[in-house]
């Protein structure tokens, strides 16, 4: 005799749970197969990787071989080698790509992790944010980018395992991170009761213990309700193998406490280009075996910039020079820069974007689409987007050649709890609700019409004008 | 698209990507590969260098196989690569799928320490090392990715200065020379900008055009974004006259595809 529902799948093959009520799966065997790490903690890939672009196990170890082999000048390749390799293994902020499988690390914001199509940036990648018009939306990117890097190095309290540079003359902005979102208010204030509760007193025991029996003691039990319930939670949270990967932030908070210098290191702009490179190399060195997440906010910003980096032949070798580092750390850094391009040469933002592996661009909305958005979305002002999100490069694929330049089919919109990026469509002015509201005021008014004797004998069945209902009421 | 429409890359008139004529000793040719921001050239890149290497572009070919790299003769040519944009870990992984020998090519990196090697250094010495960097061999083939942005790179770099003293050495040190250049810049109004750069920048692109014999121009099509195409490649001669009796480069444009590590042409 069973006590199963008749719905509910006996066996759902081998190596999965068995589905008895009561019992709780445990996290990794809930993890998609193609996330699934080994043992050893190296990613294995099943089903994840493109057939085109896997590499054979065979042709492995000859890519070591070579890049040991065939070093460059700076000899600084194969030195790095053991170190990131057990960084990639181990670091909670580093994940294969579930596109290509190179090791990934999280720009902070999900959904521009999403639309990278590598669930975050690659290693070794640069990414140039380019903002038109004079809104400060990338602020808000560099910002969770940066309180990412800071959120890593607290996962393991005993270790710091990555670090920021930030090339910024802007100090204030390490004290103006967002810190971790908790949840709505009634999130926080339900987490205080329960932690309240779980405090072992004797109150709660009897209290707590009685409310809980009855609830566990209905007959839904037999129906498997409450593990479902427990299911669906634990679908919602992150999968189990990268639960650190990945932080949603509330901008409205600050993160505490603040970084310090082991988590941070400031690098004025304001210097001959070669001396921010040294101390960016310096830097680097400083921190081995720790992820490196180089930050450029507000790139040729006049208030922070020289006014000779406008010009094209130093702008351009210094990020050539960037890029190079970064390059050279491959297997443990990326780099986020952030412009406002309105205010810069075409000229010099073409070279720039050259530069670069990926390349986004955000085109906040004019006032007049925000205002049609707000009447749009009237009864639902959440919705309402802040602007476009144009691509044109994506890292790795654009360099193979493929054509990744998407234009006007995403949006973007800023909120308290997130920075989101959806598909855009033009929402339709619910025009109809509005003249059926119209209509029924029509008739209500025409009603009271009817009931006074009109002047003109006759009655004007045209509800478009409320002119004449008002003339009918005043006489 | 039909499988079946799938075509062979070809450039001269004997059928041939890289015409057996050419490389040999006495010529010194150019070919022009222009692209734009979206339509990278890495792919037609590694065609040619599998060209001169094999002597045929397998992983253009449909019925390309492992045991054919095996089977092609390995030629004796000497490629040299220089990239301003990649390193040599890029360069390495393109090879490595190729199928290719590296150490049967030469790698002049001019993207790592860059910057920090020739900050300071007059524009004349910077180009000469660099030159030099270079093996001669008219019978070789160099590859060069984005010579252009040393116009940005070098303080005060004329277009001219850049041709005498960095592409005319090169052209003379080797058989061939293939440049790949982003000329998306070609696309900004120069009514609206009347600066200096713009004008170097361009003109340089003219002056290859000039010495090119063939120019494969890359570019996204007008339509915008399609699934099932990438862009096009169009060849045409280039303003070099034709040098060679039996062979002239044949005009033509293919319809490309590129995803992941393949890529398919098709005729237009």
């Amino acid at each position: 005799m069973s006590f199963r529902k008749r719905s509910e799948v006996l066996n759902r093959g081998v190596g999965q749970p068995s589905g008895v009520p009561g019992r709780t799966p445990t996290n990794s065997l809930r993890a998609p197969i193609g996330m699934q790490r080994s043992i050893d903690g190296a990613p294995r890939g099943i089903g994840r990787a493109p057939v085109g672009r896997s590499v054979p196990d065979s042709t492995v170890p000859n890519l070591n071989n070579l890049s040991l082999r065939n070093n460059n000048p700076a000899g600084l390749q194969g030195s790095d080698i053991s170190p990131e390799s057990e960084l990639i293994e181990n670091h909670p902020g580093v994940r294969p790509s579930p596109a290509t499988s190179h090791p990934t690390t999280s720009t902070g914001c999900f959904d521009l992790d999403k639309l990278l199509l590598h669930s975050g940036l690659p290693l070794g990648n640069t990414l140039l944010l380019e903002e038109m018009g004079s809104t400060e939306f990338n602020s808000i990117i560099s910002k969770l980018f940066i309180a990412q890097g800071v959120v890593y190095n607290r996962t393991e309290p005993t270790k710091n395992n990555t670090h920021t540079i930030l090339v910024s003359l802007n100090h204030g902005l390490a004290k103006d991170i967002p810190g971790i979102y908790k949840g709505s208010k009634r999130d926080i204030k339900k987490s205080k009761i329960s932690e309240e509760e779980s405090k072992v007193t004797v109150q709660n025991i009897t209290g707590h213990s009685s409310a809980q029996r009855s609830r566990d003691l209905k007959i839904a039990w037999r129906y498997g309700l409450n593990d479902k319930k427990d299911a669906d939670a634990e679908e919602s949270a992150p999968v189990g193998d990268y639960k650190n990967y990945n932080h949603q932030f509330d901008i409205t908070t600050r993160l505490m406490p603040l970084p310090t210098s082991t988590d941070i290191t400031f690098i004025s702009p304001a210097q001959p280009i070669k001396t921010i490179l040294s101390k960016l190399l310096e830097t680097i060195e400083k921190h081995p075996k720790k992820l490196i997440r180089i930050v450029i906010p507000s790139l040729l910003h006049p208030a922070m910039y020289p006014p000779n980096m406008f010009k094209l032949q130093n702008i351009i070798p210094f990020l050539h020079g960037i890029r190079s580092t970064v390059k050279q750390y491959s297997q443990r850094s990326v780099l986020l820069t952030t412009l406002s391009s309105d205010i810069l040469d075409p000229i010099i933002i073409s070279q720039m974007e050259n530069l670069f592996d990926s390349v986004i661009v955000l085109e906040p909305f004019e006032q007049e689409m925000l205002q049609f958005l707000e009447r749009a979305y009237k009864t639902q002002p959440n919705k309402v987007q802040h602007g476009l999100v144009h691509i044109k490069k994506r890292a790795i694929f654009s360099d193979f050649g493929e054509m990744h330049v998407v234009k006007s089919e995403w949006a973007f919109k800023n909120g308290r709890k997130k920075f989101e990026i959806e598909e855009w469509g033009i929402p339709v002015e619910d025009e109809d609700a509005e003249s059926a509201k119209k209509d029924k005021t029509d008739d209500v008014l025409n009603t009271v019409d009817l009931n006074v004797p009109s002047s003109h004998g006759d009655h004007d069945h045209n509800h478009s004008s409320t002119s004449n209902t008002k003339i009918g009421i005043d006489f | 698209m039909n499988t079946a429409q799938k075509q062979d890359l070809l450039i001269f008139s004997d059928h041939s990507v890289i015409s057996n004529q050419m490389c040999n000793g006495s010529t010194h040719d150019l070919i022009l590969v222009t692209h734009s921001e979206a339509t990278s050239p890495t792919w037609l890149l590694n065609a040619l260098v599998e060209t001169i290497v094999f002597g045929v572009p397998y992983s253009l070919k449909a019925e390309a196989n492992s045991s054919q790299h095996q089977v092609g003769k390995s030629s004796s040519r000497n490629v040299s690569l220089c990239s301003f944009v990649h390193d040599l870990k890029f360069v390495e992984n393109s090879l490595m799928k190729l199928k290719i020998d590296v150490n049967q090519c030469t790698f002049i990196d001019c993207m790592t320490n860059f910057i920090v090697n020739n900050i300071g250094k007059s524009n004349e010495v910077t180009l000469k090392t660099l030159v030099e960097k270079f093996p001669t061999n008219t019978n070789g083939t160099i590859f060069l990715e984005q010579p252009e942005l040393l116009l940005s790179l070098l303080d005060d770099l004329t277009s001219d200065q850049l041709q005498k003293m960095f592409i005319i050495p090169l052209m003379k040190k080797c058989g061939l020379l293939i440049i790949a250049s982003n000329t998306g810049l070609v696309a900004i109004d120069e009514d609206h900008i009347a600066a200096k750069e713009l004008t170097e920048f361009k003109r340089f692109f003219i002056s290859n055009m000039h010495k090119a014999l063939v120019i494969m121009n890359l570019k996204p099509l007008d339509t915008g974004r399609a699934k099932d195409i990438t862009g096009t490649l169009r060849i045409t001669r280039g303003g070099k006259h034709n040098s060679y009796d039996k062979i002239h480069p044949v005009e033509n444009e293919y319809l490309y595809l590129t995803k992941r590590d393949s890529t398919k042409l098709f005729y237009r």
